[in-house]
């Protein structure tokens, strides 16, 4: 039996929407489709409502990674000639100098709090953040995103002398551990 | 891989794969991370995948990705409603539109992408491959490791679910 030849029912006409939208169906199949939707509004309301959503969605933009994404991940992988190639330890060294930088981070947050007359405005913010990375810690979920935060942040804010100043030592090479993400050599401070 | 070759493949594929996790995940963040995750995979183990088989296998990493990052999410959810809030974050609407959804080229747009969070992973990442990606009933078929039939059926459950969602925001819009 020819789909053209005998009137189609609701179950058919709905079955072949997807189809009848994306233009995948025999002339055949069209018309008869056509023949129902002419005497159909609830099928032809279907129809419309599928090509509308095949427009929108059809229409939706196709997003760019971030500008300087694959730079990072050429300096973070250390393949050869990009701009930052890392030497020195390996990516899971510097993960858990990572871990290590956001725990120093929160127990210099934690000293803080014990210090009443250190409550300047920077161990304010140093503490919130501290909060921040205990929180996550917490949770087990120190995300790569948030070691690498943790990691610019010492280096961005230069955070390592405070750090240093809450438990009591004076830093020799911040500049350099900085820089490499490495502990620096640190001494007990004298005073 | 090679240096050349990595690059070509990242320049020619990072837009596919990062239009795919940014629709999938709805935030750019998380979307920036499954990228990072997926070229470092490419440089590590993309050397022995045939050129003709590349992008299937990046997008094929890429819904891992993606999955492992939605179960991570809704770990953390969980926790975090015990004392916030009952409902996953899964399931609770953003606090504020995804760069995609502002970028959708409409209203209307915008509110299908938010009937989309509705639907299950698979079932949403079918829909932006199909609908929004283009790719082929076969080429989902292989990045889902679904069969074709599969592949049919979760397309056509989550179109209709889509056309009763915008049924309904039509009607809620005739009657505001």
């Amino acid at each position: 039996m020819s789909l053209s030849d005998e009137p189609m029912t609701c179950a058919e006409v709905t079955r072949r929407i997807e189809a009848f939208s994306d233009g995948d169906l025999e002339e055949t199949t069209v018309r008869g489709i056509r023949r129902h939707l002419d005497v159909c509004p609830t099928c032809a309301e279907q129809v419309e409502l599928a090509r509308t959503l095949t427009a929108e969605l059809r229409s939706m933009p196709k997003l760019d990674p971030p500008a300087g994404l694959l730079d990072d991940v050429r300096s973070a992988a250390g393949i050869p000639g990009s701009p930052r190639a890392v030497t020195g330890p390996d990516r899971r060294s510097r993960r858990w100098l990572a871990v290590a930088a956001a725990f120093a981070i929160a127990i210099a947050g934690a000293l803080l709090v014990h210090q009443q007359h250190h409550r300047t405005a920077e161990a304010e913010a140093l503490r919130a953040a501290a909060e921040v990375r205990l929180a996550l810690a917490c949770f087990g979920d120190i995300t790569r995103r948030a070691d690498r935060s943790a990691r610019r942040q010492v280096i961005d804010e230069n955070l390592l002398p405070v750090i240093s100043r809450s438990f009591g030592l004076t830093e020799r090479n911040h500049s350099r551990s900085a820089e490499t993400g490495a502990p620096g050599n640190v001494e007990r401070s004298s005073s | 891989m090679e240096r050349a070759a990595f690059d070509s493949a990242a320049e020619r594929h990072a837009r596919k794969f990062y239009t795919f996790a940014s629709y999938l995940l709805g935030d750019p963040h998380e979307a920036e991370d499954v990228a990072q995750e997926v070229l470092v995979k490419l440089w590590t183990r993309g050397g022995g995948i045939p050129t003709d088989r590349l992008e299937a296998w990046l997008m094929r990493v890429t819904r891992n990705a993606c999955t492992d990052c939605l179960r991570k999410r809704k770990r953390t959810a969980e926790v975090i409603s015990i004392q916030r809030d009952d409902r996953p974050r899964a399931d609770r609407p953003s606090p504020e539109p995804s760069p995609e959804r502002m970028a959708a080229g409409s209203e209307l747009g915008a509110r299908i992408l938010g009937e989309m969070e509705r639907l299950s992973t698979a079932a949403r990442s079918v829909v932006i491959l199909r609908e929004i990606q283009g790719f082929s009933y076969v080429e989902i078929a292989e990045i889902m490791n679904m069969s074709l039939d599969t592949v049919r059926v979760t397309l056509h459950r989550a179109r209709r679910r889509l056309r009763e969602s915008l049924k309904e925001v039509r009607s809620h819009v005739a009657l505001g």
